[in-house]
């Protein structure tokens, strides 16, 4: 078998890793700028979306989700994050699109009460504030306050407030059963 | 019958005819001359007879005269005849007792007269005795006594009717004569005659016959020349094309050697290619071994290499199992350092510091799920190699076994190639063999048609002096039917 050319470019992209790590080490603190803004890079039903980090209280992977009955069908079920359980939903399926088949990530909400699962994670992205363009008339602008461009991609900014505003009076008996 | 009859029978017969003719001429002739003869003999006889009897009577009477002399004159000379002619009368009567012999007449005659003489030549010589005892007159005297007159006349009567009795016969046997020559002379003349003119009868039909079949066969044998003549014609023309096909057979036939002597050197050339070619088919069989050998090893050596691929490929899927958990490492690292950022922004200013070392491992986790998704494509690529490989080496090791297999059938096939070369090669022998034995066969059809050629030449040749004999052969029997047909074709 020929020897695969990517073989010493990935030497020296570790090495260069191994120099890069090293050094954010040894360089001095450099506190980031107040005017950019985290982002986790995700997709809802195909279409790429972005969430601020803001507005979440983590991440998280494979994490056992016990199914409840409720109303909503957008409810999946409950899930338990360091001791605390919260309500996880269906994030494609609150904001309209096709339901999760297989829920793999979940995003918990600021409240630590509520956690939205979806399927596909893009990763992290950082911008500028002024990067945050306001929209228009697009399909999901209820849920979305503004939209960046990543690379050719645009990605609306979801706004999580307003989905836990949409089911606020639900969530509640995810904090009911926390209090018993 | 006698149209049937040949040439020579029918001369035969003429000439028998005509030569029966003359026989019974000839015997009548000889037969009548013969009884001629015999009656001319009778006739001496009968004239001897008479002699001797004259000649009897003679010697008597010259007795009885020497007898007188004597006694008259007494000289002794006179008894010299009585005793000479007593001597004739006794010879002489013995000769007509011989010659009369056959007739009974004549001696009962001199049966009677013997006596009678004795006594006569007795009283004779009685006399003379007379005469010398007592004298002349004693004698005579004696004579007139002793009736020797009566004697001697009976003597002369029986001599005479003995005489008269041959001069009977002698007229008689003369006329028998003459009649005999007569007769001869009639049967001559007459038999003559009738000979020539049966013979001329004989002549004319023969002659007439052979003219009339002779002018047939004359005719048959003009026409047979005139076709003995075509076909001789005929015949140098066939013995001259025979000459010249025998001529171009000859060329063909010498050509045909040629090819045949070429047919057997490139026989004797194939033997040695196909010796060569066996020798090269055993060294390509050796040739195959080793190679078919060689497979093996190959074969060997591909196993080998499917086993190290294959145990490749599990430390491939090994490796992408690590490259999984790095992978998830990774992806947890991102995780826990975008929760960690998540954890800082909420520290407030405290968190901040934390915040950069969290982006730092989150950009570190990023770039090391990157490298190990690049990773798991390189291992997958890997893993799709060594499949590839695997199944190629598996491939090419059915494609060794197929290759051992053909050179097993390829080997078998040298074989088979050596032994049908060595088939070839003793095919070629028996080919070069069979070829200088056609060739040989060839070189004597070759003096065989130059024989038949010289054969056909001298046809020829004999075709025209046949040609040359009919012409003749047709000239003579125009010329014979004009000797036996006077006036035809003139």
């Amino acid at each position: 078998m020929p020897a695969s050319p990517r073989a010493p470019k990935l030497s020296r992209q570790a090495l260069v890793l191994k120099s890069d790590f090293d050094r954010s080490f040894a360089e001095p603190m450099r506190p980031s700028p107040p005017q950019r803004l985290d982002l986790l890079r995700i997709r809802l039903g195909g279409d790429p979306w972005a969430v601020p980090l803001t507005d979440v209280a983590g991440l998280h992977s494979g994490r056992r989700i016990t199914p409840v009955p409720g109303r909503t069908p957008a409810l999946l079920g409950l899930a338990g994050f360091r001791g605390v359980l919260a309500a996880v939903y269906d994030l494609p399926a609150l904001i309209g699109l096709a339901p999760l088949g297989a829920a793999r990530w979940l995003l918990l909400a600021e409240e630590r009460r509520v956690a939205f699962a979806f399927s596909d994670l893009d990763g992290h992205l950082r911008v500028e504030v002024g990067a945050i363009l306001p929209l228009g008339a697009e399909n999901g602008s209820a849920w979305a306050r503004g939209f960046i461009e990543d690379g050719e991609v645009r990605r609306p900014i979801l706004h999580l407030p307003a989905l836990l505003a949409r089911i606020g009076p639900r969530h509640q008996t995810a904090q009911e059963g926390n209090d018993i | 019958m006698i149209s049937r009859w040949t040439f020579g029978r029918r001369l035969a017969a003429g000439f028998g005819v005509a030569g029966a003719v003359l026989l019974l001429i000839a015997g009548v002739t000889y037969r009548n001359t013969a009884n001629l003869i015999d009656t001319e003999d009778w006739v001496n006889h009968t004239y001897e007879v008479r002699a001797r009897l004259a000649d009897l009577l003679s010697g008597i009477t010259s007795a009885e005269s020497g007898q007188r002399g004597f006694i008259i004159t007494g000289t002794e000379t006179y008894l010299d005849t009585y005793r000479q002619a007593q001597g004739n009368a006794k010879a002489a009567f013995d000769d007509i007792k011989r010659l009369t012999s056959d007739n009974p007449h004549q001696q009962d005659r001199l049966t009677q007269l013997a006596p009678l003489i004795e006594t006569r030549l007795a009283n004779l010589q009685d006399a003379i005795e007379m005469r010398r005892a007592s004298g002349a007159d004693a004698a005579v005297k004696m004579i007139q006594q002793n009736g020797s007159i009566g004697t001697m006349g009976r003597i002369r009567s029986m001599i005479a009717d003995a005489d008269h009795e041959e001069a009977e016969l002698l007229r008689t046997r003369t006329a028998a004569s003459r009649d005999a020559t007569t007769f001869t002379v009639g049967v001559i003349i007459w038999g003559g005659l009738a000979g020539l003119a049966a013979i001329a009868a004989i002549g004319t039909l023969i002659i007439s016959s052979l003219a009339r079949q002779i002018g047939s066969a004359v005719s048959h044998v003009e026409s047979s020349a005139a076709e003995l003549q075509a076909s001789a014609n005929q015949q140098a023309q066939s013995a001259s094309e025979q000459s010249t096909a025998m001529n171009e057979i000859s060329t063909t036939i010498n050509e045909l050697l040629v090819s045949s002597r070429q047919i057997a050197d490139s026989a004797q050339r194939v033997a040695g290619s196909a010796e060569q070619t066996a020798q090269a088919a055993r060294g390509g069989q050796g040739m195959v071994d080793q190679t078919s050998d060689s497979i093996g090893g190959i074969r060997r050596q591909m196993d080998l290499i499917v086993t190290h691929m294959l145990e490749l490929g599990k430390k491939s899927q090994e490796i992408g199992a690590v490259l999984d958990i790095v992978l998830e490492l990774a992806e947890q690292t991102n995780i826990l350092a975008i929760n960690a950022t998540i954890e800082a922004a909420g520290a407030g200013e405290n968190g901040k510091r934390f915040a950069v070392v969290a982006d730092e491992i989150r950009k570190l986790a990023d770039r090391v799920g990157g490298s190990a998704k690049e990773i798991r494509t390189l291992i997958e690529e890997v893993r799709g190699a060594v499949n590839t490989t695997v199944m190629a080496t598996e491939t090419g090791s059915k494609a060794v076994d197929s290759g051992s297999r053909q050179f097993l059938d390829l080997s078998s096939a040298f074989r088979q190639i050596a032994a049908l070369v060595g088939s070839t090669t003793e095919a070629a022998r028996e080919i070069g063999l069979s070829t200088k034995q056609q060739t040989s066969a060839v070189d004597q059809v070759n003096v065989a048609i130059a024989d038949v050629t010289q054969t056909a030449r001298e046809t020829e040749t004999s075709a025209s002096e046949t040609l040359k004999t009919a012409s003749q052969l047709s000239l003579l029997a125009g010329d014979l039917l004009r000797i036996i047909r006077p006036g035809v074709g003139e």
